[in-house]
């Protein structure tokens, strides 16, 4: 579909068209851009941080990269803009989540509104500081290949491609992973109908 | 395919059995149909999936925030370097850099000093038959460093 008079860009076009107006300085396009993968992003970069601001940081980080870099991007293969990006988030994360190591303070698991919480509100803290203390004792790559898979919907080929490692190679990771969340997770696993 | 295989491959593949490979797949649905702990890790692995699916993550930056900050204009590399360094020179005072110059022009003095005294005493120590390789002439040398 052509976009309407005026704007440059439709809802409808693919990320790579936008990425080709990225490239020229069409901020409309970026700004589609970046609300298709935004909400993305922050899930992929906070359950590798597990920390909110550095989740933020990564985010504002991965599209910063997608407006300065987007003139490199390749055409001429079938890359997909989604596999690059969750690359790109992925990565940042990582370097986050490092960070967020050496400043253990800056802590901040989603918790319920302060306010008057609901026992759903509660009860979603909960569960989010569950997860939260599974995931940090997964070893840094199982994590991410965790969240590739997991969170973000790849396919074990696009994931082992975004990291640059054989298939076989995140199938293990993953197999460790998802075997470990099981286990950690086995009480609340059970109370879920 | 045995139920520790099929564990493995529900780890390995996820939890729907129509998107593994051909393969696997033909022996997965038979287990399933034969076996009821098999069904049960099904069960298991597609409740991870739903608590992960409820789990709750903090909203990313507004599109207008992040839109902004990407498409800022970024100083160039020079007046970045410059700034920082502005802000390292600014942050040290007169008196500390009085003080670094002083101790590098007796450093250098000293040494200027110095040497000649070292050729001397090495000499003398030759001598008298102390040869540099001794160990009074390491131990010489190590103190003075």
């Amino acid at each position: 579909m052509n976009p309407p008079p005026g704007l440059s860009v439709s809802a409808e076009q693919s990320d790579e068209a936008l990425v080709d107006l990225v490239a020229g300085g069409d901020r409309q396009a970026f700004a589609v851009l970046i609300e298709r993968h935004r909400h993305r992003a922050m899930r992929l970069a906070y359950t590798v941080t597990r920390n909110r601001s550095a989740a933020e940081d990564v985010v504002q980080e991965a599209f910063l990269r997608v407006w300065t870099k987007a003139r490199d991007w390749d055409r001429s293969g079938a890359a997909r803009f989604a596999g690059w990006f969750g690359r790109v988030t992925v990565n940042l994360a990582i370097d986050g989540a490092r960070r967020v190591r050496e400043d253990p303070l800056d802590d901040t698991l989603p918790l319920a509104d302060p306010g008057t919480p609901s026992d759903d509100a509660v009860h979603a803290g909960q569960i989010a500081r569950r997860i939260g203390q599974a995931l940090a004792t997964l070893p840094e790559r199982q994590r991410v290949a965790f969240a590739l898979c997991q969170i973000d919907r790849m396919s074990n080929a696009e994931a082992a491609d975004s990291l640059g490692i054989s298939t076989g190679a995140l199938e293990l990771l993953l197999v460790r992973a998802r075997k470990a969340m099981r286990s950690k997770l086995a009480d609340m696993i059970e109370a879920i109908r | 395919m045995t139920l520790t295989q099929f564990e493995d491959n529900i780890s390995r593949y996820g939890t729907a059995i129509d998107s593994w490979p051909q393969t696997a797949r033909a022996a997965a649905l038979a287990l399933l149909a034969a076996s009821p702990q098999a069904a049960r890790l099904l069960e298991q692995a597609s409740r991870l999936d739903r608590l992960f699916m409820v789990e709750a993550c903090p909203p990313p930056p507004a599109v207008a925030a992040i839109l902004s900050r990407a498409t800022a204009p970024r100083p160039s590399a020079w007046s970045r370097l410059s700034a920082a360094l502005s802000l390292e020179i600014g942050s040290f005072s007169w008196l500390q850099a009085g003080g670094l110059a002083a101790c590098l022009a007796v450093g250098v003095i000293i040494g200027s000093v110095m040497t000649p005294q070292r050729e001397v005493i090495s000499l003398a120590l030759l001598d008298f038959g102390v040869g540099a390789q001794s160990g009074f002439g390491a131990h010489l040398d190590t103190e003075d460093e």
